[in-house]
């Protein structure tokens, strides 16, 4: 009888520090010997008795057997994880789907557009970059959270801003905030950003009606919808092309994504 | 033919068809396989089952899929016994041949090969019922069964399908026969599935065929559950009231459900039915034969029979093409 692997078992990692990044936010270091992936790509993580979910890692992709999720509580896996204690294990299946084209993007003017959670995966992206920083043209991060305090990775501003131009703005204001305010679409602006069009590429990360108002937006710059990588949410479930939940028109988010060209899946949504 | 049954049910778990009130289902018949049972009468004459014979011996509604209380062996279906599933008609081992390729790439599911790898299956010739339309979608058995039986008055002819099969032929239940087997040729039905069907529902997303169906689907998920080419699944842990036992189960699942579309944050991707609707026919008629060569779908008519809201998906399928042909006003 043939030996079949089974693509359902995943390996134990361990939680090695859980640092609180907002409210309701998780920060989750892991170690798992052997894992390396590439940024955009996604594990499946699971909690035997709670169940499974996908993440993004939002680590520096160059750090083997560890990486970083940022992880907000939505359900019941995330609600059971924040109990977790330093040195329990999880479950962790993958990385799964294509990451970003790293090479592809190499030469160019690079706009990075993360919408709240969307941030995670563009920060290992960033990690990567400013690693590889001479590889890049211009580089920006556009970023819109709903408020002040839901900005993650705000410790890693003042590094990542050596390298690259970071551009703020949140919903909702408070005291402290002298930032813009508004959507991220409102960053997306000929005055703000200074980029060779012909030769630029857009990564978006963030809800859908985020990369719908933004290519429009990017239009005006005359950024066209196939210069645009967008990375999608979807119900991934069994993270190897069975399971049929994040079929996207004839894509599968788990195996031909979850990264995409926007103007191939812009009709799907 | 009893001696034949008598004989596998002491060796192997069969699964058969048998009558249940006014409906044929597929069942196991000996649970306690390799001791003498009580045996239901075994239905070798049924129109249709409700439920495909691969949901039930390949893919079972709720499958055990890791117990997370054995660290080391935690999946434990590479310990199942070998199942006969008797009594398959044609359409079916063509399903079962579809899932052969479904579940082997681009990536192998564990589960469903594991069961298929321990699984003999003995086919049965059938009667048409006005429910089947499995002439749209026509195809040629190359395999998927170890033994085929057609039933002739007062015996059966057998057809070898696989190496199992040969061994079988081999026991005293069988005997050679003086036929010689050919096939007629000139078959040919009205209508068949094509690459243009395919295109027609591919051009038709914007179709008010999806909003007119909508109206009077209720979305309950019935016809994908008794569709032998529905293969979408759920997983769900459990964990026991001694708060030991965690286990992950796998179940249908059903692309007309909101849930199904639903991520963790609420979000449902596909809020409105007429888009689920639409995604069930792009499926099977247009990503399976890209994917796989073959529709998701082998016309057993299950769906017709099911459907709570009488919804005739054949001829959905005809209603599509026939405003194909009609031209642009």
């Amino acid at each position: 009888m043939k030996k079949i692997t089974n693509q359902y078992l995943g390996n134990r990692a361990k939680l090695i520090s859980i640092k609180k990044q907002a409210e309701g936010i998780n920060l989750y270091t892991f170690n798992l010997p052997g894992f390396s992936f590439i940024p955009g790509q996604f594990v499946m993580l699971s909690l035997p008795g709670f169940g499974e979910a996908p993440f993004a890692p939002c680590s520096d992709p160059a750090k083997s057997n560890q990486f970083q999720l940022s992880i907000r509580r939505v359900g019941i896996v995330t609600t059971a994880l924040e109990k977790l204690q330093k040195y329990d294990f999880v479950d962790i299946r993958g990385p799964f789907g294509n990451g970003f084209p790293l090479k592809k993007l190499s030469k160019k003017d690079l706009i990075l557009v993360a919408g709240g959670m969307g941030i995670a995966p563009l920060a290992s992206l960033i990690e990567f970059l400013l690693r590889n920083r001479r590889s890049f043209n211009q580089i920006y991060l556009l970023y819109g959270a709903k408020t002040t305090s839901q900005l993650l990775f705000r410790n890693h501003y003042t590094k990542w801003q050596k390298k690259i131009n970071i551009e703020l703005c949140v919903e909702e204001k408070d005291a402290n905030w002298e930032g813009k305010t508004g959507f991220v679409t409102g960053l997306c602006h000929r005055d703000q950003i200074k980029v060779n069009p012909q030769n630029t590429a857009v990564v978006m990360c963030g809800p859908v009606l985020m990369y719908q108002n933004n290519a429009e937006a990017l239009a005006k710059l005359d950024i066209k919808p196939e210069q645009i990588l967008v990375s999608m949410e979807a119900k991934m479930k069994c993270g190897v092309g069975k399971c049929q939940h994040c079929t996207l028109g004839k894509k599968y988010t788990c195996l031909d994504g979850p990264v995409f060209q926007y103007s191939e899946i812009a009709n799907d949504f | 033919m009893p001696k034949l049954l008598d004989w596998l049910e002491k060796k192997y778990l069969v699964i058969a068809p048998i009558k249940k009130e006014a409906q044929f289902v597929f069942e196991l018949i000996n649970p306690h396989y390799g001791r003498p049972s009580q045996i239901p009468k075994i239905a070798l004459d049924y129109p249709t089952t409700m439920l495909p014979p691969n949901k039930i011996a390949l893919m079972p509604p709720k499958e055990l899929m890791l117990d997370f209380t054995k660290p080391k062996n935690r999946a434990t279906i590479d310990q199942l016994p070998t199942q006969v599933l008797f009594g398959v008609h044609d359409y079916d081992i063509q399903a079962i041949n579809i899932l052969d390729k479904v579940m082997s790439k681009p990536t192998e599911d564990f589960y469903y090969l594991s069961r298929r790898q321990r699984t003999i299956i003995i086919g049965i010739e059938n009667q048409r019922t006005p429910l089947h339309f499995d002439h749209y979608f026509p195809f040629e058995l190359k395999g998927g069964f170890d033994l085929f039986l057609s039933q002739m008055k007062g015996f059966f002819i057998v057809t070898v399908g696989s190496k199992i099969g040969e061994k079988l032929v081999e026991l005293p239940f069988f005997e050679d026969s003086s036929w010689k087997i050919k096939r007629v040729k000139d078959f040919e039905p009205d209508f068949v599935f094509s690459p243009k069907t395919a295109k027609i529902i591919e051009e038709n997303k914007d179709s008010q065929v999806w909003d007119k169906l909508a109206k009077i689907c209720l979305g309950c998920g019935v016809c994908s559950y008794v569709c032998p080419l529905c293969y979408c699944f759920e997983t769900s842990d459990e964990i026991g009231l001694d708060n030991r036992q965690k286990c992950r189960y796998r179940r249908w699942d059903a692309c007309f459900l909101a849930d199904f579309w639903t991520i963790a944050n609420k979000n449902c991707t596909k809020p409105k039915l007429r888009d689920r609707i639409y995604n069930w026919y792009h499926h099977k008629f247009v990503r399976m034969p890209e994917e796989y060569d073959h529709p998701g779908c082998v016309g057993c008519g299950r769906c017709l029979a099911q459907c709570p809201a009488k919804i005739n998906f054949r001829e959905v399928l005809e209603e599509l093409i026939k405003n194909s042909r009609k031209p642009a006003s």
